[in-house]
């Protein structure tokens, strides 16, 4: 579309404007604010949309304020192969008029005018665009909604390579791609999941076919339990026709058992009679035997009758001499047992004189002892005592020596060059030196040399100080150090000179040694005991001699010794052990003497014993013989053996004629055979039984089960799976070709994006390097077109966060750049595409990009028609070749 | 002396690949045969009827299948012999051990549980000897006893009635249940038996070589898709050593599976005209076999006819094993779609894909015809 000229009267404010187009390259209107720049672009749009019949709010807004006329607009342009000028008036004198130069020359008012301009514009133009690629300043700088535009992307299309070409492709495809989501929506989730429904009913004919596979399986089982019982029939009657087979076995081996039973029963009578045979076999020979030891038997009873008197009568002897034996050695044993109990209380007697005199020694041993530990324990008290009192220890002896030592070198270096004082009293009189008194008698004068100051005081007749002179090496001062420390160490120790001291240290010395000395001797006198066990052991020790003395063990004691005493105990022991050993070898004799007799004695009571039992058996083998006898004979026994053992003979000769029949017989397979056919028998009747329980129980579950019209809800069921199975395969169908078709569009439409994205990008790089310079490039969105971010020297910057200024250019360079991309002209020469109109853009741009955007704004004049419509004219004088209106 | 022969009832079946509406009429149709017959045999002055097996579908049919067929049976004035076949054997879960027969079943009713000569009541001079079906499965031919135990009967017309596959017709020689077809004719031919009266092959069939004395009566009323003569009875005339059968139509139901090029719109038409030349479409089934190529136009057209049909048949589907139809747009579906750019390069790719019938290929078309549909 071109616009040539457009008319304005009555229009807002506008009372009267008409303003020509170069309908290629840019145009620029130029005019002050409210002359009705605006007002062109709205008044173009207005014409091609509203009516001149309507009554709407944009149509009132046309006429101007306050006046009661018809606004009115008039333009020409260029649609396709279309020449047109159309005009119209709205509200008053209401007037539509279009006049169609080419291609054929048209005429057409109102309505008809109206639809065919609408018919034309949708035939030949993207009316969307032409909107989209309007920009208003004093409007939010945004970006032109150019995405959805069917011109753009059939431009794009062609510029792509693609096959698409005209108009309205775009919408319509959109369109089909919404048609083919919301398709696939019947069948998936819009993430692609199968629906709920489809999954449900995928489910139920799962269910469906478990319902119908499960009846087949019950048929089947009432098929197979039918033919069960078929089979249980046919063994039933094979059983059955067998049964009377095993009665008659039976019948035959229960005959041959009893035969058996026969000769077993004749064995067993033959057996009976030879051991009857044997038995009275027995009872012969054991009465001939019998006879022969009851014979025997008496015939040694009278034996031994005889032998055991003359037994008897030889035993007589011994057994009286035995007695007499027994009574002498009683005697000797009784005289022993006297004379040892003499010889013990002899003996007793003496050792108590002995322990008498020996419990007195001790005693006097014990007391003599006891003594020596009580004088020891005194000496060590006093001596103790003094060690108590001595404060002079060994140490401080030898230290006393050491200070002596020292004050004597002292005083020897103190009185070298000292004066040296003789004091030489004429009578006896007191004298003290330095307050100490000091022994002077007349003719033994005290001599001192004075080391320090001396005060003396004779009496009561004079006091004398001396003074010494100053000792220049301190050797005074060391005599009187070494004196005071002399003097507390004899202090210390107890005296007054270290003569004393020495003397006092002997002294300490022989204490010491003297109770060492008397330890020893208590030691001795106790030896292993303390003093108070042994006086216990001394108390003990007069007890025992009062005692024995109070026994009176002491009579008769008196000048007897020890020693004698012991000897003459020993010489009781001696007699007291003789009478024992004597004693004991009587009492062993008559011990022997005893024994003999018993065995004497023994042997006599047993012999008698024997002799009354051999009496009485005697008489009683007699008495049995002859009674015996007086029964059978001697040879009545014999003949009557000799009978039995022939019988025997001949019983056994029957049995074994009788065991041969029986093995002949076999017994055992007779029996085998019975049992066997018991058991076969048996065996039917119980096989019968459980087939004909078999078969009642799968009769019963046939009747249950058989007729409840199994075939006929398995005919149901499988009628509702192939139905649900038709649908199933149906609804996936339709589902798969769904999903097959909406995948394939998406990657197609991505790809084609992709496509278009790419002229369109590089349009807008090429106006963009004019102003930004040649390091910048724009990203643009693929489904809306929209710029997205600028990248300039390496630095990226998304869209958003661009300057006003530089969002507005880009604003602007897109709306070139789309204008540019759809109006080349098609193959016949007819201008296409839609002017672009910039309504007082770029306020925000500096005057060096304004310049740069005259030279992009002439660019894109070269391929589109771009009107221009500004309050500034030298915002845009950099647009080389553009002609320039000026309005008002 | 005339009789019907007739077989293979299947009372009580329901057929599950039939629409619910049709099965319903189906299955009841089957009940109404058995009057048909009772009426034909009163019609035709027939002394008796053998039923040769499969009376009923399954020993396992509803307690109200076995009412209906009570009822039906009662319908008839003639003795009826009913063989148990292999669907219906004479087990310990038979039908015919039930109480609801034993009490409920009509005294003219007879089921022929062992082979032995059966008189028929009220007539002379005629037995019938019966090889019932005890199991499912048989190990011999279960016809070849009867014709001993028919010879027995001397000096009377004598009908054997058996149910199994002949061997010259069974693909499978090595099945041991197979009726031996030389048993037959030599049974016919030393005159043990004046007509063999066989069961379970639904389309009427004559034994080849018995001159007309042996014969497969069919289903009086048709089960599926396959059978060829099915919906007969055969009206049997056993005279002085003649024999002669008449077939006689009781059953309306039709199993058609016909085939249809398709590759234009004219065989589109060609098919319509053939659905609509069906006399009977309550009854008849239909399964197509289509093969061919369609452009998405005529395969929409192709749709609609189908659409439209399925009212009125009992039911029409395509034989997807049969079927090999390939959809793929012409130059014509194309020009009516206005599209460019990347909705072309989609139409492109699909049609490049279309091509074939693997199942991608059938995607694809399926994808093609959605595009089709949703762009015009």
């Amino acid at each position: 579309m071109r616009i040539h000229r457009i008319s304005l009267r009555e229009f807002r404010g506008v009372e009267n404007l008409e303003v020509e187009f170069d309908v290629t390259g840019v145009t620029i209107v130029e005019g002050r604010n409210e002359i009705g720049k605006t007002s062109i672009a709205d008044a173009f749009l207005h014409l091609l949309d509203m009516k001149d019949s309507s009554a709407a709010t944009k149509v009132k807004e046309m006429q101007p304020i306050g006046r009661d006329v018809g606004p009115f607009v008039e333009a020409g342009f260029a649609v396709g192969p279309y020449q047109l000028v159309y005009r119209k008036r709205w509200l008053k004198d209401r007037l539509t008029e279009l006049d169609i130069a080419a291609p054929a020359p048209e005429q057409l008012t109102g309505e008809a005018a109206h639809n065919r301009v609408i018919q034309i514009l949708e035939e030949c133009t993207d009316t969307d665009l032409f909107r989209a690629l309007r920009y208003q300043q004093g409007f939010e700088i945004s970006q032109a909604s150019i995405g959805d535009a069917q011109s753009l992307v059939a431009a794009l299309d062609a510029v792509a390579g693609g096959a698409g070409s005209g108009t309205g492709a775009g919408e319509g495809h959109d369109a089909l791609f919404d048609r083919v989501g919301a398709e696939r929506l019947l069948f998936f989730t819009p993430r692609g999941q199968v629906t709920v429904a489809r999954k449900a009913r995928a489910e139920q004919l799962i269910a469906l076919e478990g319902q119908s596979r499960g009846i087949e399986d019950q048929i089947r089982g009432l098929e197979e339990t039918a033919d069960r019982v078929r089979q249980i029939d046919l063994e039933l009657l094979g059983l059955r026709a067998e049964a009377p087979s095993a009665a008659e076995q039976i019948v035959v081996h229960t005959r041959n058992v009893r035969e058996i039973e026969g000769l077993e029963h004749r064995l067993e009578l033959s057996r009976l009679s030879y051991d009857a045979a044997t038995a009275k076999q027995r009872e012969a020979v054991a009465a001939r035997d019998s006879r022969t030891v009851l014979v025997k038997a008496a015939t040694d009873a009278a034996n031994l009758l005889v032998t055991l008197d003359e037994a008897a009568r030889m035993a007589a002897p011994g057994l009286e001499e035995a007695r007499a034996s027994l009574a002498r050695e009683a005697l000797a044993h009784e005289t022993a047992k006297t004379a040892l109990a003499s010889a013990e209380q002899d003996a007793l007697t003496i050792h108590q004189v002995v322990e008498l005199l020996d419990l007195r020694l001790e005693r006097d041993q014990l007391g003599e002892r006891l003594g020596r530990a009580s004088a020891a324990e005194g000496a060590i008290r006093a001596a103790e005592g003094f060690l108590a009192g001595c404060t002079l220890t060994d140490g401080l002896a030898r230290e006393i020596d050491e200070a002596a030592k020292l004050h004597l070198v002292a005083k020897v270096r103190a009185e070298a060059g000292s004066p040296h004082l003789v004091i030489d009293v004429l009578r006896p009189i007191d004298v003290t030196v330095n307050g100490r008194a000091r022994d002077v008698a007349p003719g033994s004068p005290l001599e001192e040399t004075v080391s320090t100051e001396v005060e003396i005081v004779i009496g009561d007749v004079a006091r004398i100080s001396v003074s010494r002179p100053a000792s220049p090496d301190g050797a005074v001062d060391d005599l009187a150090e070494a004196t005071r420390r002399l003097d507390g160490l004899l202090a210390q120790g107890g005296v007054t000179s270290v003569a004393d001291a020495h003397e006092l240290g002997r002294e300490r010395l022989r204490q010491e040694t003297e109770r060492a000395s008397e330890r020893r001797r208590r030691t001795d006198a106790l030896r292993d005991l303390e003093t108070p066990e042994l006086e216990a052991k001394l108390g003990r020790a007069e007890e025992r001699v009062t005692v024995l003395e109070a026994d009176g063990a002491a009579a008769g004691t008196e000048g007897e010794t020890l020693d004698e005493a012991r000897v003459l105990a020993n010489a009781a022991d001696d007699r007291m052990r003789a009478a024992r050993i004597h004693g004991e070898h009587c009492q062993t004799g008559e011990r022997a003497a005893e024994a003999a007799l018993r065995l004497f004695e023994d042997t006599e009571l047993k012999r008698t014993i024997r002799l009354a039992d051999a009496t009485a058996e005697a008489e009683r083998s007699a008495h049995a013989l002859g009674e015996q006898r007086a029964v059978s004979g001697d040879d009545g026994l014999e003949t009557a053996l000799r009978e039995s053992e022939a019988a025997v003979v001949a019983e056994e000769t029957k049995r074994l004629d009788a065991e041969q029949s029986l093995t002949e017989g076999d017994p055992g397979t007779a029996r085998a055979l019975l049992e066997n056919a018991t058991g076969l028998q048996e065996r039917i009747m119980r096989d019968i039984q459980a087939r004909e329980i078999a078969g009642a129980e799968a009769r019963a579950i046939l009747g249950m089960v058989g007729h409840e019209g199994l075939a006929d809800g398995l005919a149901t069921v499988l009628a509702e799976q192939e139905e649900l199975l038709r649908d199933v395969n149906a609804e996936n169908r339709r589902a798969a070709a769904v999903e097959l078709l909406h995948d394939l569009l998406v990657v197609k439409r991505q790809a084609a994006q992709l496509a278009y994205v790419g002229p369109f990008r590089d349009k807008i790089n090429g106006y963009a390097r004019i102003i930004f310079g040649h390091g910048v490039e724009v990203e643009v969105d693929p489904s809306t077109l929209e710029i997205v971010s600028r990248t300039l020297n390496g630095t990226t910057v998304p869209f958003a966060l661009l300057s006003g200024g530089a969002r507005e250019q880009f604003c602007v360079l897109a709306r070139l750049a789309c204008a540019a991309l759809v109006s080349p002209a098609s193959a016949d020469g007819t201008p296409g595409g839609v002017p672009v109109i910039i309504d007082d853009a770029l306020g925000y741009s500096d005057p060096g990009r304004l310049e740069a955007l005259g030279a992009a704004f002439t660019a894109a004049g070269r391929d589109c028609q771009v009107i221009v419509l500004t309050c500034e004219p030298g915002r845009y004088r950099g647009i080389g070749g553009a002609k320039t209106m000026t309005l008002g | 002396m005339k009789f019907i022969h007739t077989a293979d009832w299947h009372l009580g079946m329901q057929a599950h690949f039939l629409p619910e509406e049709a099965r319903v009429r189906f299955a009841q149709d089957r009940f109404d045969a058995v009057r048909r017959i009772a009426g034909l045999a009163h019609d035709e002055g027939c002394a008796f009827v053998v039923v040769a097996g499969d009376v009923f579908d399954s020993n396992h049919v509803s307690r109200e299948a076995v009412a209906r067929a009570i009822d039906a049976l009662s319908s008839f004035t003639v003795p009826v012999f009913l063989l148990p076949g292999n669907h219906d054997p004479l087990d310990a879960s038979s039908i015919y051990r039930t109480t609801t027969w034993a009490d409920r079943k009509p005294a003219n009713v007879v089921v022929i549980d062992e082979a032995t000569a059966l008189a028929v009541p009220g007539a002379q001079g005629v037995v019938v000897v019966g090889a019932p079906w005890l199991s499912k499965q048989r190990l011999g031919d279960p016809v070849a006893d009867a014709y001993g135990v028919a010879a027995s009967a001397d000096g009377v017309l004598r009908v054997v009635v058996g149910h199994g596959i002949v061997d010259q017709l069974s693909p499978d020689r090595d099945d041991p249940s197979l009726i031996g077809a030389a048993g037959i004719r030599d049974a016919l031919r030393d005159g043990a038996v004046h007509y063999v009266a066989l069961g379970d092959r639904h389309s009427a069939t004559e034994i080849s070589g018995t001159d007309s004395g042996a014969w497969y009566s069919g289903t009086p009323v048709s089960t599926n898709y396959g059978e060829t003569d099915p919906n007969e009875v055969l009206l049997v005339e056993l005279g002085d050593g003649s024999c002669t059968v008449e077939r006689r139509v009781v059953g309306a139901w039709i199993f058609e599976t016909p085939d249809f090029d398709l590759n234009g719109e004219e065989d589109v038409q060609a098919l319509e005209a053939w659905l609509d030349a069906v006399p009977s479409k309550p009854t008849t089934a239909v399964k197509l076999s289509l093969r061919g190529t369609l452009s998405l136009a005529t395969s929409a057209l192709l749709e609609d006819v189908l659409e439209h049909n399925r009212l009125t048949f009992a039911a029409l589907n395509t034989w997807e094993r049969h079927t090999d139809l390939v959809v793929a747009p012409d130059d014509a579906d194309l020009a009516g779609l206005e599209v460019s750019g990347y909705v072309l390069e989609t139409l492109t790719e699909l049609r490049t894909d279309a091509a074939g019938t693997s199942e991608q290929a059938l995607v694809a078309q399926d994808a093609l015809n959605l595009l089709y549909r949703l762009a015009r």
